[in-house]
This record gives structure tokens, C-alpha cells and sequence, in this order.
């Protein structure tokens, strides 16, 4: 039952943040959001009497148990104050926004994004396992990312989030790199298993850990995020990015401090970055003249000051920490309000624009230097009390710490006493804009943008003047992080201390400081710093960019010459080693047995081949390139009919002939006869020439390897050879192959052959037209008479014959594709020897449709055995007599043959007949 | 339980529609209707054979009743199960996008049966136990790809089909060398028969294998777009329609990824310290150097293009660690990425449509335009650049902790690195395109209905985040599966076999 | 013979290579046909080059290596569509950008 009240936490906000009201009701019951934390804070209440006795709650479901994933929650004493700081923030937050942005129809946008950060910070500080604390980590970043950015025109807004998402996301990369480490070392991602265990994680994954929760909590040098980011609305900086958000990195370090408690460099960093943070942040915060500037680096500075109180590890240190973080909370809530309020009113945030708005704003004024106060650590305010426990802690360490902490507690003083003085009390700066705005306040000055501020001071003042309460509410928390109770009891006075000497000092420090402050504060408000982490950032932002773009210009040059290029040297480069290694390092022993002496004429073939080839590249005219190629195809039939494949001899021979239409046709649109000029810039050719003998040689090293090197012996040919006709019912074993055997890779081939008419046809039907041809290259322009007739004859006849084939593939050289292929050149003579439409106008039918068909039988025949329950493609072979024939084998394979014949003619014929109507 | 002939369908069916469609190309809604059924007939066939799949096993179907090594079979594991999942899932997406989007004229130019080719290709190339006729199905795809790439034949179109196809061919034409050099030397094209008769050697083929296996690292990292051999990639795929963009920025790199995966887990094993290892180094070159050039942009397609490169390092990664954890971190990536990577297209195409540009300087201001598309797009960059709990972080999360695993902290660095920067060139995007000052036209294009096919896609990137478990079990089986080869040798060749 | 022929497969890889590199695009489409030469001759090659003993069972024993053939055959008429698409794109080129010199072609990385 408790651990469902537990898990509400998160889910009552989860579920809020996916309401959406419809759109008449929206701007009305947006307000309505604000139930959430009240619950929320109920529900935190209600645990109130178990953490006061030292006990949790845990709940645990699984997730991914193989990836020791669990959706385990906890709760103690630790995550108690969280939560409670969380949804009671969080109800002056939502109350407030919903008067700030009263007339705003984005208002109910900004507290479904409130809701969804709720949650996610929920889930951090009540997650056990650790993937799951860091998905809640992450949601927090986007959360705040999605509410900085929150006015999204705004060019600031935008930087700013990104700003504070990138760099908290890398403190999330780190952990997640952190996380790993330990389940690695452990085997678990429960934070309960390791604490219980009190096993000794290694020093470098808990300086991930630290990363990460510096990076969230805005510490040194990550801290820039979090200025930038006060470009969201006011009620979300104090929400976020003073009272929780921020907390998230705090709570981390507090939660896994015990883990830690005897390791010195844990310590020592988190104390070093939280002094340079603390002392920093008091700096920049004199500096601004920007309320929420001025409140943003001082929070900067605070957090900096937990930190340091986390990384002492002393008992007062830690419960110093602690009650900070209650205090800081309360007081930094009202302040930020404040702002808000101010601005709302006022029109303006910037500090010497403002001033004289006491008598206008007499509650707000009281309530905004109380907070103040309080932040500056005076008596009898909250932050009296935290700040006397940091100067004990301090004390007890050493002196530079104890220097430090006094220079920045003075300037905490100032930037308080500048913060409400300048604001409130000093003289009103009169200017036409200010007078409107003064009375545009007294007007508007509502209850709601004014109580919620009014109740937080009350809590800061009231934490000071009943020390009791605040130490009731963070002793369960200090109980946990440093493992018993606390021997010391709050008390506004402790006698004279060292401590209230140093509080002493400071504020006559600080206040002499504020006094003099006309003296120095203007230079250092002009003063721009050379180079600050702003600059860095962004500096390094744009110098990567361009280092990228231009590193990219220098390989992406768009042009394909180069990334052949790349291409081929990665290739060569890649290769030579493992054939070096081959060759050279483990030669393998060469077998000559089996392997054919060449016969003269066959060297001769060879030569002829390779002068072709080479011709190819001296071709200085398109028509003798186009020709050479030409002759290289009929040197390969040739080759295939030497060594054993007739098959391969016919389709070679009948491919090139139409490929070499194909090529012609197309040079028409080509000055054929102009030679074309070699390139001239000469290293370059030697490049390539470089490139050409690499892969000459490479290719033909490959081969060599793989003639000479060890073979394994293969039953696949005899297989074949032995059931070609036995099982197949074909006497060409190439054939039968192609149609039976690895009649899948068939399909394919077709399918290939299919797409390029489509391919083709679309490609030429669509976009510009062009130039027109240069010249009818043999396009019988008029009639013919005699090659009219001559085309008749043969047309007949070798449409005979290509019957003929393709009924003789199974059994002897054939089949469907060298039968298509010679149709196609019979119908491409045709459509010369008649003019192209009179062609097209007594061919009624597309070349198109008979692809189709033909892809479709192929398919068919293959899909059809599936009926009769055989697998795809599977062939059945009967014997029938015919008149004339005589008894034939009929095999279904014919069936896909005469389809890959159909296809075969619908595409060769096609893409010609596509190009001559062009 | 599917019957295993069934599983022939999610090659034949493509086909048989595409041949179907391309003979009625003039017929507007029969095209658009007939796309969308089949599209998602095959999609929830998909999902049962997967399904059937876990449960009983691997199915190998014989092509033409030849048994292997004799004759073709395919293959239908739960890695290559899942990868037909995906596509059909992306091709569902990209269907419904197109039936929106496609101009007229491309739809009567074959735009859908080019499409289903594609489909038929890359479903094949997974299916495929043979590698002969994985190279016939890479050209089935290649030549479909070919031609949707240039259909328009507008310029920019046709500059960039051009270099598309020199690169392919090329590489097309060394994948018949390897084969020559693989059949030459051990006497067999089935990947099963391959493996089976190299487990059976005693490492006398070894350095011949160290060859081959780098010639078809060449020849699967051309077309994965690997280092460095990725250079052709980011050109072509910023051409294409944007449902186009989806489908080959999703699923057309991954084929090359899958058989890198397939190779490299069942047949080039033999020495892991040299091909594995130069794996790992190609991964995180690739890693970085696509994600450098993502930044360096300022188009949202290129952006994507590059990122394309960048997460195919992650995939290798989780190839080259070659444990089983890894290699279900290898596949576990694959889903959600290719989910993300084509809703961000899809988006593309939306953001196209609604303001004619995606360049981050013409466009501002879109999220006041749209929410929902502004959600859909953060969901699944957040999930590319890894953000909880979306997919993509789990997806992340297991391959590096494979890697830290086994005490490789470098890589996990490297891919950490990777994340951030993909995070910033995402915000990037966001920050161009849908915040800042409203910029760019406003076309008056309803944007709701565009959506369908990127909600879908998105759902799946939410719900695997959401329910990490599910598919890591996928995964796991499949990992079991590639890294034991005998499982799929014994599933090929019989249980028999001798050992 | 073998090793005669991996020689030629070497120049035509070469040549094929040199032409690709070459400017124009019609050259190119050539250097890619002499590539797939180059490629099925190697597929013959790895089955074992032998004289007059076709895989025709109507002929006598012995036979040749078949299937190097089927899969050469294969690949002729991949090629050969692969070849016609790529002629006509570099027409189509052509006639849309008034040459087909590659280097006129380059951009297209913005």
C-alpha cells in the first residue's frame, strides 16, 4: 500500500502533465494543475512519521530484470526532505504562476511541463536503481530544456536551453559511463544492494558520479548553464533552477556520500570545486544588474557552498548541508518569486532602472528582505543558523577554507543587501517608463503574485526563530547520509563562538562593503572580462563547427571522381597487407597439377583482350570507345566458346549486339566524332594511372591467391552433373541451373531486368526534355522499301528461331533469355527499317505489359507448387507427345522460362524502343 | 505457428504486387489502395513469422525442394526475422506517408512497384542463406533504388543518381570477385555449408579467410557506409522524396550492416583478433567522423544523412565486440535507430511540405505551427541522441556496457562522445527549425494527415523504451543464435551434420 | 591458362579502373562494363578453366564446372541492365545538363 502512495509521487504529476483541457476551458482550468502538489504534499506528509522513525518504504517491480533493470523506489529520510521540498515548492510555484501568467494562453502548456519536471525529479530522489535514477535525471533535463526554451522566439531562450541541456548531458553521458563502471565491478544497479553492502566502489566511477551531479547543480566550470537559463519564466527559475532542479546533483553527492566516506579524493574534489563555485558565483552575482542575474549566480554560489559543506564529511558539515538546502530553498523560492513579482509589476528586472517601490509594494518589501536576510545569514533568520554551522565546519578544517568562506559569505552580504535595497529602498529612478509602470503596479498588485512570497519568508523567518522545526525536518536526512543521528541541537545562540565572530566579521565586512559599494561597483559592472566561460563555451562551439565544415570541404567534394578514389585507395590499402601477409609471410605451396597449359591461339585471345581493353582507355572519339567495348564483348564470346560455355558464348554475344544499339542510339545526343581531350592536369592522370595498376594488380593478386592457396574440395558439381537430368529432367546443365537449381537467383535476375525498363521509361518520361538528337544516326528517316522487306523476311525468321531456342534451353544451348534477347534485336531492326510510330502503331502492345506478364508467369509458375504443397520453385517434370516433335519432356521450369523469354523481350526491346520515340 | 512456405511471401509478394501495380500504373486509387493493403498484409504476416519464429525455432525454406548446398534456401532467423519487422514496419510508415505526398506524375511512373522491388531486395538480401544470391538481391535493391532515386530526372536528381550508382556498381562488381575467390577456394556459395566446412578446418584456410573476409568488409561496408568508405552516402540519400529518404536512410544502409552481421558472426570468426578488431577501429571512426559532419551542417536532411554514418559506428561496435551481449546490443541499436532515423525523414518530409525548405536558416518558428509534429520530432531525436527513457538509450546502454564488459572503456568513451554530439546537432535542429523567430513559408498543407506514418513509428520508439525487455529478449535469442554458428549450420544442413 | 587469364582479369580491372576515373560520363558507364568482363571471367575462373566439355549431358564425360556458368549468366544480364540504366542516365544527363563531363556534375554537399 505505501510503496503505491510512493510510486503517486511520480505518477500523479506523470498523469497531470498528459491532461489536456480542451481548448474553451483551457485558460480556466489550467489553475486546476496546482492540485498536484497539494496532494503531492499530503502524500509527503503522510510519510512524515515513518521517516521520523528511521524507517523507509521500498517498492520494487521488474523492468528488464535480464539487464538488471528493476522499477525499485525508496524512501528515507533523504529523499523524505526532497520530496517535501519538491511538491511544497512546488505549491507556491504553481499557485503563483497561475497569476503571473494569468492572461497567458501558453499557461496551461507551462504547468504540463511543470508536471512532467515534477516527476521526473520525483523519480530522481525516490529511484533505487541506478538506470532508473538516470532516466529521471535525464527527463529533468529535458524538462528544464523545454522550459527555458519555454518562449521559444527568443533567440536567448533557445541558447539557454540548449545550454543547459548540453552540459548537464554530458554529466549524464559520464554517469551513465559511471553506472556501467559499477555493474561491472558489482552486478547490480540497486543503490539499497550497494549501500547495504557498503561496498567500496572505485574512485573513478564515483568522479563520475561527481561530474554528473556538478554539471546538474551548476559548480564550476559547468556553472554558465545556469544564468543563461534564466531566460524562462520566473515561476520555473524558482522552481527549477533555484529550489529543485539544482538540488538534483546535491542529493546525489548526499546519497552517495556514505560510499564514499573514506575516500580523500571524493572529499577533496567535491570540497575544491564547491569553494571555487561558491566563491566564484559571489563574485559574478556583485556584478549583475539583472534581478534574476543577480539571484542566478548567487545561486550559483550556494550550491557551491553545500557542495563544500557535502565534500567536508564532517557531522556539522553535513548537517549544515542539509539544513541549507531547506533554508536556501525557502528563502531563494521567495527571492526568485520576488523577481518575478517585480518584474510583472514593474516592467522592468534591471537593478538600476528599479528602486522607490517600498511605499508602493509595502508586504512585498517586507517579505523580500527577510529572504534577503536570511541569504545574507543574518540573526534570527534560517540562514543565521546554516551559516554559523558553515563557519564551525570551516573552522574545524583549515584556514585558507575558513579566508575563503568569510570573503564569500561578505559577499553574499552584498549582493543580498543590493538585491532588496536597490529594489525597495533606494531612491526610484524617474523616468517616464518607471512612473507608468509604478502606477500600473498599484493597480494590479494582486494577493496572489505577493502571498505565495510572503509564505516562504515566513518559513525562512520561521526556520531561524524555531530552530526545533527545521532540525526536525532535516535530522531523518542527515541520519541517513552520515549513518546515526546528530549529537548537535540548532540553537540561535551558542555562545560566543569562533563562529559568531566570523559572523561578526562578516557583516561588518559585507556591510561596509554595501556602503562603499558606489566606489567599485560601477567598474566592475563595466568591467567585461577578457575572456570568461561564456566566451569559452560559445567560442568553441562555433571553432568546432568550423573546424568540422571545414575539414568536411576538404574530402566531401561532391565530385564522384574523388570518392572513387577513396573508394579504390581504401580498397588497395586495406588488401595489401593480408596479401602481403599471404604471400610473403605464409607462402603457400603452388599446386600446377590441373591447370592448363595455354595454346597459342588462346594467348593470342588473351592478347587481343587486353589490347582491346587497353584501347578502350586510348579511344579519343566516343564512336571508337563505344566500338572497342563492342570488341572486348565479342573477344569474351569467343573466350566462352574456347572454354566449354556455349550458353554463355550465345547471351554475350546477343547482349552485346543490343547493348551496342543501345550505346549508338544514345550517342546521337553526343557529339560522337569530337575527340574528347585527355585531362590535363598531369598529376592527376598519374593518380589515376597509380589507382588503375593498384587494382589491376590487386584484382589479379586475389585471383592468384586463390588459384595457388589451400582449395577445399566441392561435391556441388557432380551433384548437378549427375541429377541435371535425373531429377530435373535437363540435358543442359547450365540451364537446368538457371531454372531449377538456383531458379531463385533467376527471379532475381529478372526482377533486375524488369525494374530497368521501369526504370528507364520513368526516367526519360520525366522532367526536361532536352536538346534534341545531333544527328539520325540510323534512323532510316524515309522509307525503305527493300530493307522493309529484307526486315519482314528476317523478322520471321528469327522469330522462328527464337522459339526454337527457348524451347531447346532445358536440353541444349538456349533458354528464355537468349531467346528474348533475340527477339529483341529482331523487333529493333523492324522498328529501323519502318519509321518508329508506323512501328509502334502496328505493335499495338507495350513492351511494358509483356514484363509484366512475363514477371508475373515466372512468379506464378514458382508460387504455384506452394499449392500443391511443395516449397517455392519446386519442379514437375512430365512426358508428352506431340505431333511433329515427338515426345518431349515438359517440364514446369518451362513455364519460368518462358516467362524470364518474356521479360527479356518487353525490357531489351523496351529501353531501345523508349530512346528511339525520345 | 506459420506454415514456413509462407515466409516465401515477403520476397514473392512484393513482386507479384509490384508487377501487378505496374501493369494499372495509371490507376490512382488503385495504386495508393493496393500499396497500403499489401504493405500492411506483409507487415502483420512479418510480425506472426517472428512470433513463430521465437517460438519454434529457425525455419529454412528450400527453394525448388534442393536441399543446401545444392540449391538456394533461405534463412529465417530471429536476426534476419527482426529485420524484416523493421522494414516492413518503415515501409508501412513510408506508404502512408507517400499516399499523401507522392506527385502524380511519380505515382504513374512507377513510384509504388519500384518501391515493392526495393522491398523484395532487402527482404531477400535477409532471408537469403546463399551469398550468390545475396549479391543477386543487393541488385534487385540497387537497381530499385537506382531508379526511385532519379525518378523526377530533375538535376540534382539525376547528379546524385549518378554517383550513386558509379559507387554501387562498383563495389557490386568486387562482391563478384569475392565470390569467385570464396567458390574457388571453398568450393560452396551456402553460408551454412560455408561455416560448417570452415569450423571443420584447422586453420590451413586461414589467411585466404583473413582476405575475403576484409574484400567483403569492403564490399557490405561500401554499402553500410562505413569508414572510410562512407563518402558517397550523404549526397544521394539528401535527394530523394522524403518518404524515399525514410526508407533508404532507415533500411537501405542496413542491408550492408546485416551482412556484416551475418559474415562476420557466422563465417569469418576465424580470427576475431585481426578482422573484429579492425572492426572496433572502423566503428569508431565512423562514430566520430559522422557525427562531425552532422555538425558541420545546416540542412535538416543532411544533418540526418550524416547521423546515418554516425549510428552504423554503433552497430559495428556492437558487431566487432563480439560477445553475446554485444551482438544483441548490435541488434537491440538497430531497431530504434532505424525507427528514429525514418520518422526524422518523415518529419523532413513534413517540415518540406509545410514550409517548401528543411535548411535551418529558412525555417523557424514551427513548433507554434504544430505541436504534435514537434513532439513527434523531439521524441525521436531524443531517442537517437540516446535521452531515457526512450529506445534509443537502452539501445546505447547495452552495447556500451558490452563493451565495458569486457574492458574495452575507450570504445565506450568514444560512443558516450558520439551520444553528446548527437544530442547537440539534434538541439540543433530543434533550435532551427521549431523554435526561434517564425520563419519560412507557411503552405496552407494540412500537416495531420501526414503524420500517420511518423505516429506509427514513434509509438514503437516509446513503447520499446517504455518495455526494454521485450525486444532485449528478441535480441537475446538472436545473439544466441549468431553466436553459436552451429545453430544455424544444423538448422541448414540437418542436425546430422557431422561435427 | 589460368594464370594467363587472371592477367587480362587484371587489365581490364585497370582499364575499368582508369576509364571511371575518367571525366566523362560515357566513359565512366564503359570503365563499369569492363569491370563486369573482368568479373565474369573471374567466376569462370574459380570453376576451372577447361576445353570442349560443355555441361551438355547429350555430349560425353567429362564435364566442366557448371556452376560457374549459371552464375556468370547471371551476372551477364544483371550487368547488362545495370549497364542499359546506366547509359540512359548518362543520356538523360546529358540532355539535362548539356554535358556529361563528371566534373560539371560535382556539388551537391551544399
Amino acid at each position: 500500500m505505501s510503496g503505491f502512495l510512493l510510486i503517486s509521487l511520480i505518477l500523479l504529476p506523470l498523469l497531470g502533465s498528459l491532461v489536456a483541457w480542451p481548448e474553451r476551458w483551457r485558460q480556466r482550468l489550467a489553475p486546476a494543475y496546482s492540485l498536484v502538489p497539494i496532494l503531492q504534499l499530503l502524500v509527503v506528509i503522510s510519510f512524515w512519521t515513518t521517516v521520523q522513525a528511521g524507517e523507509g518504504i521500498q517498492c520494487s517491480w521488474p523492468w528488464a530484470p535480464s539487464l538488471g533493470l528493476y522499477l525499485s523506489f525508496s524512501l528515507d529520510g533523504l529523499s523524505w526532505l526532497f520530496t517535501g521540498l519538491i511538491s511544497g515548492v512546488g505549491v507556491f510555484v504553481f499557485v503563483y504562476a497561475a497569476f503571473y501568467m494569468a492572461d497567458d494562453p501558453t499557461l496551461s502548456r507551462l504547468y504540463r511541463f511543470l508536471l512532467l519536471f515534477n516527476a521526473a525529479m520525483m523519480g530522481v530522489v525516490l529511484a533505487d536503481n541506478l538506470v532508473l535514477l538516470l532516466v529521471f535525471w535525464e527527463l529533468t533535463s529535458v524538462s528544464s530544456f523545454l522550459l527555458i526554451g519555454f518562449r521559444s522566439h527568443r533567440a536567448a531562450a533557445c541558447e539557454g536551453a540548449s545550454k543547459a541541456f548540453g552540459l548537464t548531458a554530458i554529466g549524464g553521458l559520464v554517469m551513465l559511463f559511471g553506472i556501467l563502471a559499477v555493474y561491472a565491478e558489482h552486478g547490480t544497479f540497486e543503490l539499497s544492494v550497494l549501500l547495504a553492502d557498503s561496498t567500496s566502489i572505485s574512485t573513478a566511477a564515483g568522479l563520475c558520479f561527481l561530474v554528473a551531479a556538478f554539471t546538474k547543480s551548476a559548480q564550476f566550470p559547468f556553472h554558465i548553464w545556469l544564468p543563461s537559463a534564466m531566460e524562462a519564466p520566473t515561476p520555473v527559475s524558482a522552481y527549477l533552477h533555484a529550489a529543485t532542479m539544482v538540488k538534483a546533483g546535491l542529493y546525489l553527492i548526499a546519497r552517495l556520500t556514505p560510499l564514499f566516506a573514506d575516500d580523500p579524493t571524493w572529499s577533496a574534489t567535491v570540497t575544491s570545486v564547491g569553494t571555487v563555485t561558491l566563491v566564484w558565483g559571489g563574485v559574478l552575482a556583485c556584478k549583475q544588474v539583472d534581478l534574476k542575474a543577480l539571484l542566478a549566480n548567487s545561486t550559483v554560489s550556494q550550491l557551491g557552498l553545500i557542495v563544500l559543506l557535502l565534500g567536508l564529511q564532517t557531522e556539522i558539515a553535513l548537517f549544515a548541508a542539509v539544513l541549507h538546502i531547506l533554508n536556501h530553498a525557502a528563502f531563494k523560492g521567495a527571492l526568485f518569486l520576488t523577481a518575478g513579482t517585480v518584474e510583472h509589476e514593474a516592467g522592468t528586472r534591471d537593478i538600476r532602472q528599479l528602486g522607490g517601490l517600498r511605499p508602493l509594494m509595502p508586504t512585498l518589501t517586507v517579505a523580500a528582505t527577510l529572504a534577503s536576510l536570511s541569504m545574507a545569514g543574518l540573526p534570527p533568520l534560517g540562514g543565521f543558523l546554516s551559516k554559523e554551522l558553515f563557519y564551525e565546519s570551516v573552522l574545524e578544517a583549515d584556514l585558507l577554507l575558513t579566508t575563503l568562506a568569510v570573503a564569500a559569505s561578505c559577499l553574499t552580504f552584498l549582493y543580498s543587501f543590493i538585491f532588496f535595497h536597490g529594489t525597495f529602498f533606494a531612491p526610484a529612478f524617474h523616468s517616464p517608463q518607471q512612473q507608468h509602470a509604478s502606477s500600473h503596479a498599484e493597480q494590479h498588485s494582486t494577493l496572489g503574485l505577493i502571498a505565495p512570497i510572503v509564505v516562504l519568508s515566513g518559513l525562512a523567518v520561521l526556520f531561524g526563530l524555531v530552530p526545533s522545526l527545521a532540525e526536525a525536518l532535516v535530522t531523518p536526512a542527515f541520519t541517513v547520509m552520515h549513518g546515526a543521528p546528530p549529537l548537535l541541537h540548532l540553537a540561535l545562540w551558542h555562545g560566543l563562538t569562533p563562529a559568531l565572530w566570523l559572523s561578526v566579521l562578516t557583516v561588518i565586512l559585507g556591510g561596509s562593503a554595501f556602503l562603499l559599494r558606489q566606489r567599485f561597483l560601477g567598474a566592475i559592472r563595466e568591467h567585461q572580462a577578457a575572456y570568461s566561460f561564456n566566451r569559452v563555451y560559445s567560442d568553441s562551439l562555433t571553432g568546432f563547427t568550423r573546424l568540422f565544415q571545414w575539414t568536411r570541404a576538404l574530402y566531401m567534394t561532391g565530385s564522384v571522381t574523388d570518392y572513387v578514389r577513396y573508394l579504390l585507395v581504401a580498397l588497395i590499402v586495406g588488401l595489401s597487407l593480408p596479401l602481403w601477409y599471404f604471400f610473403g609471410v605464409t607462402p603457400p605451396r603452388v599446386d600446377m597439377g590441373g591447370i592448363a597449359l595455354p595454346e597459342y591461339y588462346e594467348l593470342g585471345l588473351a592478347g587481343l583482350m587486353a589490347g582491346a581493353a587497353v584501347m578502350c582507355c586510348r579511344a579519343h572519339s566516343r564512336i571508337v570507345l563505344v566500338l572497342t567495348l563492342g570488341l572486348v564483348g565479342a573477344l569474351m564470346s569467343i573466350f566462352f566458346v574456347l572454354f566449354s560455355a556455349p550458353d554463355l558464348a550465345l547471351t554475350q554475344i546477343l547482349v552485346e549486339a543490343v547493348s551496342l544499339v543501345l550505346f549508338l542510339m544514345v550517342l546521337r545526343y553526343f557529339s560522337i566524332m569530337v575527340v574528347v581531350p585527355q585531362p590535363h592536369i598531369s598529376y592527376a592522370r598519374g593518380l589515376n594511372i597509380g589507382i588503375s595498376v593498384g587494382i589491376g594488380l590487386l584484382v589479379s593478386g586475389l585471383l592468384f591467391a586463390a588459384i595457388v592457396g589451400p582449395s577445399l574440395p566441392s561435391p556441388i558439381p557432380s551433384y548437378y552433373l549427375s541429377n541435371s537430368h535425373l531429377l530435373a529432367g535437363g540435358y543442359n546443365v547450365v540451364n537446368v541451373i538457371l531454372v531449377d537449381f538456383r531458379g531463385f537467383d533467376t527471379m532475381g535476375e529478372i526482377t533486375v531486368f524488369s525494374v530497368a525498363v521501369l526504370g528507364v521509361l520513368a526516367m526519360v518520361e520525366l522532367g526536361v526534355r532536352g536538346q534534341r538528337p545531333l544527328g539520325t544516326m540510323f534512323m532510316v528517316s524515309f522509307p525503305s522499301p527493300i530493307l522493309q522487306s529484307f526486315a519482314r523476311l528476317t523478322l520471321h525468321l528469327m522469330l522462328v528461331f527464337a522459339i526454337y531456342l527457348l524451347l531447346r534451353g532445358h536440353n541444349a544451348p538456349g533458354g528464355g533469355f537468349i531467346a528474348g534477347v533475340l527477339t529483341a534485336v529482331a523487333m529493333t531492326f523492324q522498328m529501323m527499317a519502318f519509321h518508329v510510330e508506323s512501328f509502334s502503331q502496328e505493335m499495338p502492345w507495350k513492351p511494358l505489359h509483356l514484363v509484366v506478364v512475363g514477371l508475373l508467369l515466372a512468379a506464378g509458375t514458382g508460387l504455384g507448387s506452394l499449392l500443391v504443397g511443395y516449397p517455392f520453385l519446386t519442379s514437375a517434370i512430365g512426358h508428352y507427345s506431340f505431333p511433329l516433335l515427338g515426345e518431349i519432356e515438359l517440364v514446369t521450369a518451362m513455364g519460368f522460362d518462358i516467362g524470364i523469354y518474356l521479360v527479356v523481350v518487353g525490357t531489351s526491346f523496351g529501353i531501345i524502343r523508349t530512346i528511339a520515340e525520345d | 505457428m506459420m506454415a514456413p512456405d509462407l515466409f516465401i511471401l515477403f520476397i514473392m509478394g512484393p513482386v507479384v504486387t509490384a508487377a501487378f501495380l505496374a501493369a494499372f500504373h495509371k490507376r490512382d486509387l488503385l495504386q495508393r489502395g493496393v500499396s497500403l493493403t499489401v504493405s500492411l498484409g506483409l507487415w502483420g504476416l512479418s510480425v506472426v513469422g517472428l512470433l513463430s519464429i521465437l517460438q519454434n525455432g529457425i525455419v529454412v525454406l528450400r527453394m525448388g525442394n534442393w536441399a543446401a548446398p545444392y540449391g538456394i534456401i533461405l534463412v529465417a532467423d530471429v536476426l534476419s526475422m527482426t529485420m524484416v519487422v523493421l522494414t516492413m514496419t518503415v515501409a508501412v510508415a513510408v506508404v502512408a506517408f507517400s499516399l499523401r505526398t507522392v506527385e502524380h506524375a511519380h505515382q504513374e511512373h512507377f513510384y509504388y512497384p519500384l518501391f515493392f522491388i526495393l522491398i523484395m531486395g532487402v527482404n531477400g538480401a535477409f532471408l537469403t542463406g546463399d551469398l550468390f544470391n545475396l549479391f543477386v538481391f543487393f541488385e534487385v535493391l540497387l537497381i530499385a533504388s537506382f531508379a526511385l532515386m532519379a525518378l523526377g530526372s530533375q538535376p540534382g536528381q539525376l547528379r546524385e543518381t549518378v554517383k550513386y550508382v558509379v559507387i554501387n556498381l562498383i563495389a557490386s562488381t568486387f562482391f563478384l570477385i569475392s565470390l569467385a575467390v570464396l567458390y574457388r577456394t571453398m568450393g560452396t556459395l551456402n553460408m551454412a555449408d560455408l561455416a560448417y566446412k570452415i569450423q571443420m578446418t584447422s586453420g590451413e584456410l586461414d589467411p585466404t579467410l583473413t582476405i575475403l573476409a576484409l574484400v567483403f568488409l569492403f564490399v557490405f561496408g561500401t554499402k553500410a557506409a562505413i569508414f572510410p568508405l562512407y563518402f558517397w552516402l550523404p549526397g544521394p540519400y539528401f535527394q530523394p522524396a522524403a518518404g524515399l529518404s525514410a526508407f533508404f536512410g532507415g533500411i537501405l544502409t542496413k542491408v550492408g550492416v546485416y551482412a556484416i552481421f551475418r559474415t562476420f558472426t557466422l563465417i569469418f570468426r576465424h580470427d576475431p583478433s585481426v578482422t573484429h578488431e579492425l572492426l572496433l577501429i572502423l566503428a569508431a571512426l565512423t562514430m566520430l567522423l559522422g557525427v562531425f559532419g552532422a555538425l558541420s551542417q545546416m540542412d535538416m536532411k543532411r544533418i540526418l544523412s550524416y547521423h546515418i554514418i554516425s549510428q552504423i559506428g554503433y552497430l559495428i561496435l556492437g558487431i566487432g565486440l563480439f560477445t553475446p551481449q554485444s551482438l544483441a546490443g548490435a541488434l537491440f541499436y538497430m531497431v530504434p535507430y532505424v525507427l528514429a532515423k525514418s520518422a526524422l525523414f518523415l518529419i523532413a518530409g513534413v517540415v518540406q511540405a509545410a514550409t517548401g525548405s528543411t535548411h535551418l536558416k529558412a525555417v523557424g518558428g514551427l513548433q507554434s505551427h504544430s505541436i504534435p509534429l514537434s513532439t513527434l520530432f523531439l521524441l525521436a531525436a531524443l531517442s537517437l541522441a540516446g535521452i531515457p527513457p526512450l529506445a534509443g538509450f537502452f539501445s546505447k546502454f547495452i552495447v556500451l556496457q558490452a563493451g565495458m564488459e569486457i574492458g574495452r572503456y575507450g570504445y565506450v568513451g568514444i560512443g558516450l562522445l558520439g551520444g553528446l554530439l548527437t544530442l547537440a546537432s539534434m538541439l540543433k535542429i530543434w533550435n532551427g527549425i521549431f523554435w526561434g523567430e517564425e520563419t519560412g513559408d507557411r503552405r496552407p498543407v494540412p500537416l495531420q494527415p501526414l503524420l500517420p506514418g511518423v505516429v506509427l513509428l514513434v509509438f514503437f520508439i516509446v513503447g520499446i523504451g517504455l518495455f526494454p525487455g521485450v525486444l532485449y529478449s528478441v535480441a537475446q535469442v538472436a545473439a544466441a543464435q549468431v553466436s553459436d554458428p552451429r545453430v544455424y549450420i544444423a538448422a541448414v544442413l540437418g542436425p546430422d551434420v557431422l561435427w | 591458362m589460368d594464370f594467363v587469364i587472371i592477367s587480362v582479369i587484371g587489365v581490364l580491372f585497370g582499364c575499368g579502373t582508369y576509364l571511371i576515373l575518367q571525366r566523362h560520363l560515357l566513359r565512366v558507364v564503359v570503365g563499369l562494363s569492363l569491370y563486369s568482363h573482368g568479373a565474369n571471367l573471374a567466376l569462370m575462373v574459380s570453376g576451372g578453366l577447361t576445353r570442349g566439355n560443355p555441361p551438355l549431358l547429350t555430349t560425353e564425360a567429362p564435364y566442366v564446372d557448371p556452376l560457374p556458368q549459371a552464375l556468370v549468366l547471371t551476372a551477364i544480364v544483371i550487368s547488362f541492365g545495370m549497364t542499359a540504366f546506366a547509359t540512359v542516365l548518362a543520356f538523360r544527363v546529358r540532355q539535362v545538363y548539356g554535358s556529361d563531363v563528371v566534373d560539371e556534375l560535382a556539388g551537391g554537399e551544399e
